[in-house]
């Protein structure tokens, strides 16, 4: 699935803007001076931010992380520690994530998979133990840390970017990637609900009792958002989750809590949900494939036993049709051997073997028509061709009032085409382009049929005014069950294909807002033949 | 014709042998019936004698195209005639390139059929008689003395009884001798024909 995103200046200056807020929202709670908070939400917009724009992201990475650390608080922190903390982050995370990025490791940042989600994981909580480790060494060696705070510090910078990373890039990948996460029904809304009351109510009895057994309550919701909603569901609630924790421990909380105990079942919390929550979508997108690789069988397996129940009949009334035949020849030719008292009888039997032969002769054209699986390759006329696909069209082209323009090249040369299977492919093409302009409010309704000689070809298409190819096709390599078409069943294109390539050309797509244009190359028919 | 065309028809439908068997047989032609390519070739094995077989691809056991490759193996010069209610055109064009005579679709055009077999037959008979013939001036050729054979062969080349008699040191008389009873052997009744018999020799024997 596709991740949407804006152009990179302009996404680039909403991520700076975003992180500054983030980062000075989720200061909460420090440890120490050294800047190190139990939630670091900018990293996980960080992390996003890498994810979509890849390496060209990093120069924003880094201004980003300057100015918050600059600019947002007043650390003690030396300028020399902030600037290497700034650089070991972009270098970490940066190299990590382009490292995720490379074709080789197939990750879909549309996280349709467990193993999508176990990699992200993976890198993060990798990249993000050698980032804390890092930084905090740095501050034990320079001496602003004590020494007896090492683990301390470290597990707390770790958990605080896990936690980030865990709540925020996923959420982000996935709106990105699907507008619509949650339903908005009333048990999404009580889902949501329910589990940010129950952490505010945890959250609350945790800063006046220390206790935490009441935390695992919170899994309970959880797990009905992963069943119900699938990692969609989940990535929306840790959110809410953790935004819900924090005012509540901010409004409610008469003490300053120490939340990292909390924050590491948080972690827990997060990661259990969005496995689970990424399985139910697994398991969901699969059973959607399921359906739709079925009904493309029983379309196409439809198709092939009419084409057997055809042949079976001609075949089956073939050998009494053939003997019948020759019996009444054999009685026509007789009866005008002799002398009949009424000629009208010999005349008859004439009728009868007339008639004999025209049904012999519907069996004969029935047969062509099974045939027509394969191909029949022969020196054929491409303005023949046009003319009887676009009589066949006319039709559906002029009840949505669209123009047909038919635009031939003069001295076509013949092509080696089956025309049957040709004209199929014209019908399929323009039926695609009738649809795209039915879709549109454009004012321009025209279709074009060209045709071109690109010796040793011609190039045969259908160009149309409509709003050209969605982000769901593979332009380059159509294949069965890919469509843009809520009803399709994507067959048509690849069976253009597979058509031209039978003849030995190839199918062109070119889309753009202003129309798509899709066409077939014909071999030319060998020197010898010319077109009348 | 000299004699009655003999027929091999083979199918397993009996509606088509009876129907086809009554029609070739109302336009005098002898048909002998057979439901599977086996017994067929059993009778061919046992001296049975055919100008023409008729027969269908899909059957029980031996299929027709396996049957054209038999024959094809046994009996080069015999027709074969493929009627199929599967045509398509590849196979039209593979059964006439390994060497059926005709190939044609049911439900059979039985017009097209007898005249098909009629062609077959004609050409077969007229192939089978220049075979003949061949071989008799073969014979023919091969009984002359080798004197006589050298003065036919120098005198179609164009050459006088003198330059011939130059040639192998003998009197043109002697020459003039030899030429007519190398005729009279090959019995050509003008010295047109035996140039005519001679070029057909060569044409035939490399």
């Amino acid at each position: 699935m596709q991740v949407r995103s804006l152009p990179l200046p302009l996404g680039g200056t909403v991520y700076i803007i975003t992180h500054l807020l983030l980062d000075t929202l989720s200061y909460v709670h420090p440890f120490g001076a050294f800047g190190i908070t139990p939630w670091n939400p900018s990293t996980g917009l960080s992390f996003l931010f890498v994810l979509l724009y890849g390496w060209r992201a990093l120069p924003y990475y880094l201004v980003a992380l300057m100015l918050a650390n600059t600019w947002g608080r007043s650390l003690p922190v030396p300028l020399s520690i902030a600037l290497a903390e700034t650089a070991v982050r972009v270098g970490v995370y940066g190299f990590a994530l382009l490292l995720l990025l490379q074709p080789g490791v197939r990750f879909d940042r549309s996280l349709p998979s467990v193993r999508d989600l176990f990699l992200l994981l993976i890198v993060a909580l990798g990249a993000s133990a050698i980032v804390a480790g890092i930084y905090v060494t740095l501050l034990t060696v320079t001496g602003l840390l004590l020494p007896q705070d090492f683990t301390q510090a470290l597990l707390r910078c770790w958990v605080g970017d896990m936690i980030g990373i865990a709540v925020v890039t996923p959420f982000g990948l996935l709106a990105l990637a699907r507008w619509n996460l949650l339903k908005l029904d009333w048990e999404g809304a009580l889902q949501m609900i329910s589990s940010v009351a129950l952490t505010m109510c945890v959250a609350i009895v945790y800063a006046e009792t220390d206790q935490l057994q009441l935390f695992y309550l919170l899994f309970l919701p959880l797990t009905w958002i992963a069943v119900r909603s699938g990692i969609e569901g989940v990535s929306v609630a840790l959110l809410l989750i953790q935004v819900g924790l924090f005012l509540a421990l901010l409004l409610f909380a008469s003490r300053n809590v120490d939340v990292l105990d909390f924050q590491a079942r948080m972690l827990v919390l997060a990661v259990t949900g969005l496995v689970a929550g990424v399985l139910v979508t697994e398991r969901r997108l699969a059973e959607a494939q399921l359906r739709v690789n079925q009904h493309a069988l029983a379309q196409v397996s439809r198709l092939g036993s009419v084409g057997e129940l055809a042949a079976a009949i001609a075949h089956e009334i073939n050998q009494p049709l053939s003997a019948a035949s020759t019996y009444t020849n054999i009685v026509a030719e007789s009866l005008q051997e002799e002398k009949l008292k009424d000629p009208s009888i010999s005349e008859m039997a004439d009728k009868a073997a007339t008639q004999i032969n025209r049904a012999a002769d519907v069996v004969r054209r029935l047969r062509t028509l099974v045939r027509m699986g394969r191909s029949d390759l022969s020196p054929t006329s491409i303005s023949l061709i046009v003319q009887e696909a676009s009589d066949l069209a006319r039709a559906d082209i002029e009840r949505e009032t669209i123009a047909l323009k038919v635009d031939l090249d003069a001295n076509l040369p013949l092509v080696m085409a089956d025309r049957l299977q040709i004209e199929q492919v014209l019908l399929n093409l323009i039926r695609n382009s009738v649809e795209a302009i039915t879709e549109t409010a454009k004012t321009a309704r025209q279709i074009s049929i060209r045709a071109r000689r690109r010796p040793p070809f011609v190039e045969l298409g259908v160009h149309d005014t409509g709003p050209g190819f969605g982000p769901g096709i593979n332009i380059s390599l159509p294949t069965p069950l890919s469509t843009t078409k809520a009803e399709g069943l994507g067959i048509g294109l690849s069976l253009c294909r597979s058509i031209a390539e039978a003849h030995g050309g190839t199918l062109l797509i070119n889309s753009s807002p202003d129309g798509a244009s899709v066409a077939i190359t014909l071999p030319i028919a060998e020197e010898g033949y010319h077109a009348g | 014709m000299p004699d009655k065309i003999t027929v091999a028809l083979i199918d397993d439908d009996d509606a088509i042998l009876d129907s086809l068997q009554n029609y070739l047989r109302r336009r005098g032609l002898a048909v002998t019936c057979f439901r599977a390519a086996k017994p067929f070739l059993d009778e061919l094995e046992a001296g049975g004698l055919f100008d023409c077989v008729v027969s269908d691809v899909r059957m029980p056991g031996m299929s027709g195209v396996e049957l054209q490759v038999a024959l094809a193996r046994r009996m080069p010069s015999l027709p074969l005639i493929i009627i199929t209610g599967h045509g398509d055109i590849d196979m039209a064009v593979s059964t006439i390139k390994a060497g059926a005579f005709d190939f044609i679709e049911k439900p059979i055009d039985d017009r097209r059929l007898a005249s098909s077999i009629g062609e077959a037959v004609t050409r077969n008979r007229d192939k089978l008689e220049e075979d003949r013939q061949l071989a008799e001036l073969g014979k023919r050729y091969a009984e002359l003395s080798e004197r006589q054979r050298q003065v036919m062969d120098l005198a179609i080349q164009g050459q006088s009884n003198k330059e011939i008699a130059a040639q192998l040191g003998i009197s043109p008389r002697t020459v003039e001798h030899y030429r007519e009873s190398a005729m009279e052997r090959m019995q050509a009744n003008r010295f047109a024909e035996l140039i005519q018999m001679a070029m057909r020799l060569k044409s035939h024997k490399p």
